[in-house]
């Protein structure tokens, strides 16, 4: 029984019958279930396996990593190797199915080679062919790592370049930054009896935004809040082109409009109407546009000539009565068509009265929810805040601001610029 | 044409009819502005931007109807809005882009409006 079974095993089909009975006698059956484990890796070897039915995984361990080097199936043998050179198991060995396996133990497996050239060079020869395929398994896989290295090298390369081109972008950012920082009024004048202050604050690293005062001749202020459509450096380049024209056509109106005339009412509807006019015929291709207000103020008497060119219209604080008043609406904002006439409107800011104006970005300011702060919440800061001066009038709409967004990232550019009258 | 939210445009007589989505910030505006830009291109004519579901414009979403309207008008057509909830309005009001486009209440009467002979 076991002669013929043994007999069918393709190692020993040519194996003479008198050395086939020997080794009947000295073998012994395993049989293994699925998942069982043959021998370990590292263990003592004593016996070899020759496998008569199912199948083996031969798996050993890198990092940690099981790793399957080969599966052997009927009529293969395992674990000769520790036989041969004494040595450790080289690897593990587990069933795949469940598995039956006759195990020789050494002495009969020295004896049996003996005794039996064939065979011996048969094993040699299966051993050789083993050695050759675990060999060329393990260049194609050098290969594989070596590609596979070489490619996550370039990519470590092209993102170091990508990093070296932000950081250069980042760099450029900030020098764009400063020169537009340095745009701003560095001093508001502080005429007797008034008290003016203003912020910008960018929700990117440039801003849309701008405030400015200029110190016209015969004392008069002129107050601007503008808001270019958009953020970023689009809108801030804008922002630069209408700040400069807006200020050398107010400073300069004799070179820019040929006008003798010096009076707020000129100097308004003349330097908005070329500012709009170069936007809308140099630039109207980008459809940019930009809304502006302007007011001419002569801290004499509290006058203040102003154009809303499509801005939120600027608030008047009583602080006596704790009132608010808004001021009137104008036109479109600037750069959207040419050859505008402004029309220039007029108020008073009484003693004790404060002027808000104030960018979107205040009203629209959004909390983590998507809740704007609101025109509501504005207006209720400034009539409690009524009776206070102009930098801690700011202030309190700033905190209210940051109180509402409470940490969210800044939805759009914040500017206010507030004057307040003793 | 860039992922994300698509406009909803249908043909209503000779008038493109668009259903502008919620929130028209700059991300909602560069998520639809290319398809907008596209489909009034190819029609040329009547536009009718319907705003109803709109509850944010930035400046940018103004400056798309804007672009819009530039484009249709040398080729005779036009830009009408309608159905302005009314915080849109009032930035409308503010901004006076009220005075730039022609503004209705509800589709039936801005579509009545374009087909009337002196709309």
């Amino acid at each position: 029984m076991t002669e013929s079974l043994l007999r069918e095993v393709s190692f020993f089909r040519d194996l003479p019958l008198d050395a086939l009975r020997s080794l009947a006698e000295t073998i012994a059956y395993r049989q293994l279930n699925a998942g069982a484990l043959l021998f370990a890796e590292g263990e003592a070897g004593h016996e070899c396996f020759i496998i008569l039915e199912g199948n083996v995984d031969v798996l050993t361990y890198v990092n940690g990593n099981e790793l399957r080097l080969d599966t052997f199936g009927a009529g293969h043998i395992v674990g000769e190797m520790a036989l041969i050179d004494r040595s450790p198991r080289s690897a593990t060995v587990r069933a795949v199915a469940d598995t039956k396996l006759i195990a020789l133990g050494e002495d009969a497996f020295k004896t049996l080679l003996r005794s039996n050239p064939d065979l011996a060079m048969q094993m040699l020869s299966s051993g050789s062919a083993r050695v050759r395929e675990a060999n060329r398994r393990m260049i194609a896989g050098l290969e594989r790592k070596n590609a596979e290295l070489t490619d996550a090298y370039r990519r470590l390369q092209a993102m170091q370049a990508e990093l070296v081109r932000l950081n250069r972008l980042e760099e450029e950012l900030a020098v764009a930054r400063r020169i537009q920082t340095s745009f701003l009024p560095k001093h508001l004048p502080q005429p007797e009896g008034w008290q003016l202050t203003a912020m910008s604050r960018e929700a990117q690293a440039v801003g849309g935004d701008f405030f400015d005062c200029i110190e016209l001749p015969d004392q008069l202020l002129g107050l601007v809040v503008a808001d270019a459509c958009g953020k970023g450096v689009t809108a801030a380049l804008f922002v630069a082109l209408t700040r400069s024209l807006l200020r050398a056509a107010s400073l300069s109106p004799r070179v820019f409009q040929c006008a003798d005339q010096q009076d707020a009412e000129t100097i308004l509807a003349d330097a908005l109407w070329l500012v709009n006019d170069y936007l809308c015929r140099e630039h109207g291709d980008n459809t940019m546009f930009i809304t502006l207000f302007y007011g001419l103020l002569d801290p004499r008497t509290g006058i203040l000539a102003y154009v809303n060119a499509g801005h939120n219209p600027p608030l008047i604080v009583d602080g006596a009565s704790a009132t608010l008043g808004e001021t009137e609406l104008g036109s479109m904002p600037l750069g959207i068509l040419p050859d505008q006439q402004y029309h220039v409107q007029h108020t008073v800011i009484n003693p004790g009265c404060r002027l808000v104006m104030f960018s979107d970005g205040i009203t629209e300011a959004l909390d983590s929810h998507s809740e704007m702060f609101g025109e509501g919440r504005l207006r209720e800061v400034l009539t409690t805040n009524a009776l206070l001066a102009a930098p801690a009038l700011m202030q309190g709409i700033i905190d209210a601001v940051d109180r509402h967004i409470d940490g969210a990232a800044q939805s759009d550019d914040i500017t206010i610029l507030v004057v307040s009258r003793m | 044409m860039k992922k994300g939210k698509t406009v909803k445009v249908e043909l209503i007589n000779d008038v493109l009819v668009v259903q502008l989505p919620a929130r028209l910030d700059a991300v909602g505006v560069a998520s639809i502005e290319e398809q907008l830009a596209m489909a009034v291109a190819n029609h040329r004519g009547k536009v009718l931007a319907d705003m109803s579901q709109v509850t944010f414009v930035a400046s940018l979403a103004l400056r798309m109807l804007l672009t819009t309207l530039k484009a249709v008008q040398p080729l005779g057509g036009d830009v009408r809005l309608v159905g302005l909830q009314p915080p849109i309005a009032e930035i409308f009001r503010k901004s006076r882009f009220d005075t730039f486009f022609r503004i209705y209440p509800d589709r039936t009467t801005a579509l009545a409006a374009y087909t009337a002979p002196s709309g």
